[in-house]
């Protein structure tokens, strides 16, 4: 195993605290054992908190979105292992900022689990919570089975469409709503290159010939649909947005946020090579690209790959998406002419 | 009628945990086969954090339980870390205000908490999970009168479920996004169950689970 680190063990704990120190304007660390980041200054008392929790090694996903117009604390578990039911209540409170609290988590069986109980705590308290719970992976099961679906890179967008409803005072149903909505048009895939290696295994999570590729792979290594020689850039984005238009078709006139994102270490050289494509071929179906993000938004650690999601915009949502938003890693590259 | 205390508890846990940390890389093993591979570890630090807590146990059971319930939210985040304290977390509730059990209840308790872990989890019996294996010790040991017969009865259960289940489909958690990669496997968290009731047998020098399965079912053979 070949990291920058000082032992496995304090992995987690140190990056946390590193993100910390080189962003004490925007975060926090919060909870009994700092496993909570919380927004550094949080003014907008009455307005609907939005917590979120997840493994560790998805980084800026998911603590890194805490931020204005996005969440208001996030629980972090270990490297891709889910948090604790403390640090996921902790972060619950952090959050209630006394209009109620909507969870946004990635479907994965722990966090629904440990969220559930920690919202049922909260609610015997008399906090209203709501829980968007996001799968927008459709290499992880067919469409009539999408509900078992993992959440991936399309967790970052909900982040934001809820992040921008709360700050512009809606209420929690409201709010809720209009994520649902955003996730109902929200598809994603990825592909892998190269394994990560989790620091307490040591070892990479899985192996993968160095010619080979494999289409669909989970952000933590979780099995793809197939494995096989690499193909040109192209073809990749031909494939990726195929699968994408199969689970969720686009036509002329759509208006989409499109995400290319890097699983961690391919460059944006390449990203932008396969939006090249994407964005061609969209042009080519007459839709509109009304908010393309490109870079690290949600990555395994070091696997090399990259991962598509495409959102169907309406006014709302694409206005949501476009709305402020201050935090380290959020980066709308619109930058004004 | 005699039955589970603070001690019997305590004697469990200690042994559970014990066996747990030093299964740690079998389990982590297993796990990487249908899932991410790092099920010994959380367990081996739940355990560690157990360990700490243990000796200070209070007499009510319902307590006990709650404790346990502390400790592995503080700790872990985990599916099966989850399903876990749903399940001790019934048992607390079931066992508010009493410092004993009866033995012949124990496994009515046990398929209260399982059934409170199959809602939280959304698992079904047959979906090859630990709940399959707890459900059928829970079964087995229903209505017994003697622990050590009890222990001996969840070994040969779980050793059961095990067979059942080895050649089937994986259907819940991380493993269900691959379920065929799951046929021919042991499901980890039925075989970390298997690993601690054998940690709880070695403690009482009970009798072998066949000669009590051949004892249940009539036979004179030794």
């Amino acid at each position: 195993m070949k990291k920058i680190l000082n032992s496995p063990d304090s992995y987690v704990d140190q990056a946390l605290a590193g993100m910390v120190l080189a962003h004490p304007a925007a975060y926090r660390q919060a909870g009994t054992k700092g496993r909570v980041i919380a927004r550094r200054y949080t003014k907008e008392v009455g307005k609907v908190g939005i917590a979120s929790g997840g493994g560790f090694g998805h980084l800026p996903l998911f603590a890194g979105y805490v931020g204005t117009g996005l969440l208001d604390s996030c629980a972090v578990g270990d490297v891709f292992a889910g948090p604790s039911l403390d640090d996921v209540e902790q972060a619950l409170r952090v959050a209630n900022l006394g209009a109620g609290i909507l969870c946004v988590i990635g479907n994965y069986g722990g966090d629904k689990m440990v969220f559930g109980m920690a919202a049922e705590a909260l609610e015997a308290e008399g906090v209203e919570i709501e829980t968007v719970v996001v799968a927008d992976d459709v290499a992880s099961a067919p469409p009539e089975n999408a509900v078992t679906r993992r959440g991936v890179a399309g967790v970052v967008l909900a982040f934001k469409i809820a992040g921008a409803a709360a700050e512009s005072s809606r209420s929690l149903r409201d709010t809720a709503a209009v994520t649902r909505k955003a996730l109902e048009s929200c598809r994603s895939i990825g592909v892998a290159l190269s394994s990560c290696t989790v620091p307490k295994a040591g070892k990479p999570t899985f192996e993968l010939e160095d010619d080979a590729i494999e289409m669909g792979m989970g952000i933590h290594g979780e099995q793809g649909v197939w494995r096989g020689a690499l193909r040109s850039a192209d073809d990749l984005a031909d494939e990726m947005l195929d699968r994408l238009q199969a689970d969720c078709p686009l036509q002329g006139g759509d208006r989409v946020a499109v995400l290319c994102n890097s699983l961690g270490a391919t460059p944006l050289d390449e990203l932008y090579i396969l939006y090249r494509h994407l964005a061609g071929r969209l042009a080519s179906m007459e839709v509109e690209i009304a908010f393309p993000l490109m870079g690290h938004y949600a990555t395994s650690m070091e696997m090399a790959g990259a991962s598509l999601t495409v959102m169907k915009l309406d006014d709302e949502l694409a206005s949501l998406l476009q709305a402020p938003a201050r935090c380290p890693h959020w980066k709308d590259l619109q930058c004004p002419e | 009628m005699s039955g589970m205390n603070k001690a019997d508890l305590q004697a469990v846990l200690r042994r559970a945990a014990w066996q747990l940390e030093r299964r740690s890389a079998e389990l982590n093993d297993l796990d990487a086969r249908t899932g991410d591979g790092d099920m010994g570890s959380t367990l081996a630090s739940i355990s560690k954090a157990l360990c700490d807590e243990i000796e200070d146990l209070p007499e009510e059971l319902g307590e006990c339980f709650g404790g346990v319930v502390r400790v592995i939210g503080a700790t872990s985040g985990s599916s099966l870390s989850a399903v876990a304290m749903t399940g001790f977390h019934r048992m607390a509730a079931e066992t508010k205000g009493r410092t004993t059990v009866p033995w012949p209840a124990l496994g009515g308790l046990l398929q209260l908490a399982v059934k409170s872990m199959q809602e939280r989890s959304g698992a079904d019996l047959g979906d090859k999970s630990v709940i399959d294996g707890l459900m059928s010790v829970a079964e087995a040991v229903s209505e017994e009168t003697d622990p050590t017969i009890m222990a001996a009865l969840a070994d040969a259960a779980v050793t059961r479920s095990l067979d059942t289940f080895r050649d089937r489909p994986s259907r819940i958690g991380r493993a269900r996004l691959a379920p065929r990669q799951g046929i021919g496997q042991d499901d980890p968290g039925m075989v970390a169950l298997k690993r601690v009731i054998e940690a709880i047998r070695r403690s009482d020098d009970g009798p072998s689970a066949d000669s009590v399965m051949r004892a249940k079912a009539g036979s004179t053979s030794p």
